[in-house]
């Protein structure tokens, strides 16, 4: 191979290699801005979650609540504030 | 602000935009407004968002925070606690005692911000917050003006 030859094959394997860091750069920042937005997600799933749970909780507690005072009323136990 | 079609009259102020939420002060009133603008901010945020606010409040003296939750579709109850607890309490202290609330169009939010709110009042039944002017309005100017 005459010495151009090297020179040209050496120059374009340069260029490969940094074509490749610009990918591999590019692909490691995609994945980043993927895994923070999974992370929001997520995080923002588990609120919705909690949020239901806490509101379905207070429902039940005061379904609960309701019973107490209807055995009151059918007792006769209970007393008006008014 | 989050509504396009709102008619401002007052002269707001940009102070900080975050992910997912910003902070703007109201010109020559001592009124700041924080606006949410995704579904959910996350607890960091959140927590820094406020801290900025802190800011905002020593250096403006500012007296009234309007929160605009029109885009939140989630709240985090640990953020809420955060934020009634220690967040409010402090501010109290700095003068920043009127708090104006607008809440989106969203029953199961509005029911469930209602429920984590007394469930902290339970808990926590000596904190300043219950002694704060607290009023939930329907736009940024009626906020501002009332």
């Amino acid at each position: 191979m005459s010495k151009s030859t090297v020179e040209e094959l050496k120059l374009e394997l340069e260029k490969s290699n940094n074509e490749i860091k610009l990918l591999k750069s590019k692909y490691e920042s995609q994945v980043g801005e993927l895994r923070s937005e999974v992370s929001y997600l997520k995080e923002q799933l588990m609120a919705q979650q909690d949020m239901l749970k806490m509101a379905v909780d207070y429902a039940n507690k005061l379904g609960k609540e309701l019973k107490g005072l209807k055995k009151k009323i059918d007792s006769g136990n209970f007393q008006s504030i008014h | 602000m989050s509504n396009d079609t709102e008619t401002i009259t007052d002269s707001l102020q940009e102070y900080h935009t975050g992910t997912h939420a910003k902070v703007s002060f109201v010109e020559g009133k001592p009124v700041a407004i924080v606006e949410a603008t995704s579904t959910y901010i996350p607890i960091e945020e959140f927590k820094a968002i406020f801290n900025t606010i802190g800011k905002l409040v020593d250096s403006k003296k500012i007296a009234k925070l309007i929160f605009d939750k029109r885009k939140l579709t989630v709240f985090h109850q640990p953020s809420m606690e955060w934020y009634f607890t220690e967040w409010k309490e402090e501010m109290w202290h700095k003068g920043l005692k009127t708090h104006r609330k607008i809440l989106p169009d969203n029953k199961v939010f509005q029911q469930s911000v209602k429920i984590g709110r007394e469930k902290i009042r339970e808990e926590n039944p000596n904190l300043k917050f219950n002694e704060m002017d607290i009023q939930y309005k329907n736009s940024i100017q009626d906020a501002i003006d009332n």
